[in-house]
């Protein structure tokens, strides 16, 4: 168990509370939590609105020009990144830091939505998973979250051909997505080991469909999902990224959901709400 | 090429059931190339060496799941694989009736593979590393250089060595610690492979010279 201490602070607009925390494999971070009502409880998630209550609203006059991305079911796949116990349930490690970005985009029950609408309008639903083995431990040099997650034991699995122990762990699937993922259809890459799918098969699984759409969500948004979304930009699939199907860490050293927001609005080529993904695919 | 404990990597591709057992759905086609050059126990010789010496080793393993039926388009041995349901398993999380498979490895091998030092690759899907994490695995142990050994020699073991080259790594390949099929129409694999390795691999290598090596690193 390794154990060490974070200023935990909310992000501008909420005010700052300071909190320590002690960080271990499970229950780590949960701070802050309790403080202040959601800005989606405000109801002002995702909506053009005044940036300086709700910092995640789009601007009032946009100075990039609007998506043209136009749904094509047939070769359009839903792709989710780590849907997993680590970043989505209260039990996961990284739920004190990540938590309250999931409560107020309501991320969970986003990506069932997203989940039951591509199933439902049969769409490709694919998995980019996150899992780490004890010979990760092997690497002799890591980036700041890199370093965090494998400290905190984050996504952390016996071996690539073990299933010990993987039940309900912190790698495992949220149950309640289980029954769309493990349905024998939806494609579960082999997982990304960084951020990014430059070292799954994720871009050959979709290749394969003859997939160039792509509706993306997941976990966590500023890393995986943003990693994802790049990389399949430059291997040249088109891509919506669904703003309220994610979320992302609030540290001290800045809000990963803002910062992640910004460069989808900057870079994807549609920011969609759940909403809107689920009425463009089952429409 | 000088093999040097910290920065070099024995990489094996495929030392699986399917592709090194009599009892393996490709033995018709790979097994006389595999018992001519004692494939089965040179690979054993370099994962000996390699670990008597504690140079690490990597195995770039070859898995299909059933979605991947689902793929629309395959070249010729893409799809033979698929027809002759080599390296099945039953999901990415799932291990019934992995053990003693065709995607299983070779019993013999699994004291080296099983050790908890060897990294595990994820599956290639194809032939080459491209879709796994060989590459970051080999850069995030400061590894600048492999010798490649494995199944099957122009298939995975030369997409292998192809694109770790461009991935700027030194290789080198031992030759008769891999073997490949022989097919009337297709033609010789091993044969191919030869010639390509002679023309970009940075040396290409006996087991008892890369053993020789491995022990003076």
């Amino acid at each position: 168990m390794t154990h060490f201490s974070i200023d935990q602070t909310q992000h501008a607009g909420c005010g700052a509370h300071g909190a320590h925390e002690a960080l271990g494999r499970r229950g780590f971070l949960k701070a802050g939590l309790a403080a202040g009502a959601g800005a989606a409880a405000l109801g002002l998630l995702g909506g053009r609105g005044d940036a300086q209550q709700n910092p995640y609203a789009d601007p009032e006059k946009p100075a990039l020009p609007p998506s043209d991305m136009v749904l094509d079911k047939g070769r359009a796949a839903v792709v989710i990144t780590d849907p997993q116990i680590d970043f989505l349930s209260e039990k996961g490690v990284t739920w004190g830091v990540v938590g309250k970005s999931v409560q107020e985009n309501n991320t969970v029950a986003n990506i069932e939505r997203l989940f039951k609408a591509a199933k439902q309008a049969g769409i490709t639903v694919a998995i980019s998973p996150h899992y780490f083995y004890p010979t990760d431990k092997g690497w002799k040099f890591e980036g700041a979250l890199e370093k965090l997650m494998n400290k905190i034991d984050m996504f952390r699995r016996t071996s690539p051909v073990s299933l010990e122990g993987f039940e309900n762990s912190g790698a495992d699937f949220m149950p309640q997505y289980k029954t769309y993922i493990l349905d024998g259809k939806t494609i579960v890459a082999s997982p990304h080991k960084v951020y990014g799918p430059q070292a799954n098969d994720l871009v050959l699984q979709l290749r394969k469909r003859r997939v160039d759409q792509v509706v993306l969500a997941g976990m966590s948004a500023n890393l995986c999902v943003e990693a994802h979304l790049r990389e399949l930009l430059e291997q040249g699939f088109e891509v919506a990224v669904v703003r309220d199907a994610t979320a992302a860490a609030r540290l001290p050293e800045g809000d990963g959901y803002l910062a992640a927001l910004i460069n989808f609005r900057y870079i994807a080529n549609a920011l969609w709400t759940t909403d809107e993904a689920v009425r463009r695919m089952t429409g | 090429m000088e093999i040097t404990k910290n920065d070099t990597g024995v990489v094996v591709t495929d030392p699986q059931n399917d592709f090194l057992s009599e009892k393996g759905v490709t033995w018709k086609l790979v097994g006389d190339s595999v018992k001519e050059n004692k494939t089965v126990e040179n690979i054993e010789r370099l994962f000996k060496a390699a670990k008597g010496k504690g140079i690490e080793v990597f195995i770039s393993p070859h898995y299909y799941y059933p979605t991947d039926k689902g793929w629309k388009f395959g070249g010729t041995v893409e799809k033979l694989m698929h027809e002759i349901k080599m390296f099945d398993r039953e999901g990415p999380l799932s291990l019934k009736g992995f053990e003693g498979s065709g995607a299983d490895w070779l019993d013999r091998y699994k004291p080296y593979i099983e050790d908890g030092k060897t990294v595990i690759a994820s599956p290639h899907k194809v032939y080459g590393p491209e879709t796994n994490d060989l590459a970051l695995q080999l850069r995030k142990r400061g590894i600048s250089k492999v010798l490649v050994a494995g199944m099957s020699a122009n298939l995975c073991v030369e997409a292998h060595v192809r694109e770790l080259l461009e991935q700027g790594f030194q290789v080198a390949v031992v030759k008769d610690a891999t073997a490949a099929a022989r097919h009337p129409e297709l033609g010789d694999g091993y044969k191919a492979a030869l010639t390509t390795f002679g023309f970009i691999a940075s040396a290409v290598l006996t087991t008892e010279e890369a053993v020789q090596a491995i022990q003076k690193a």
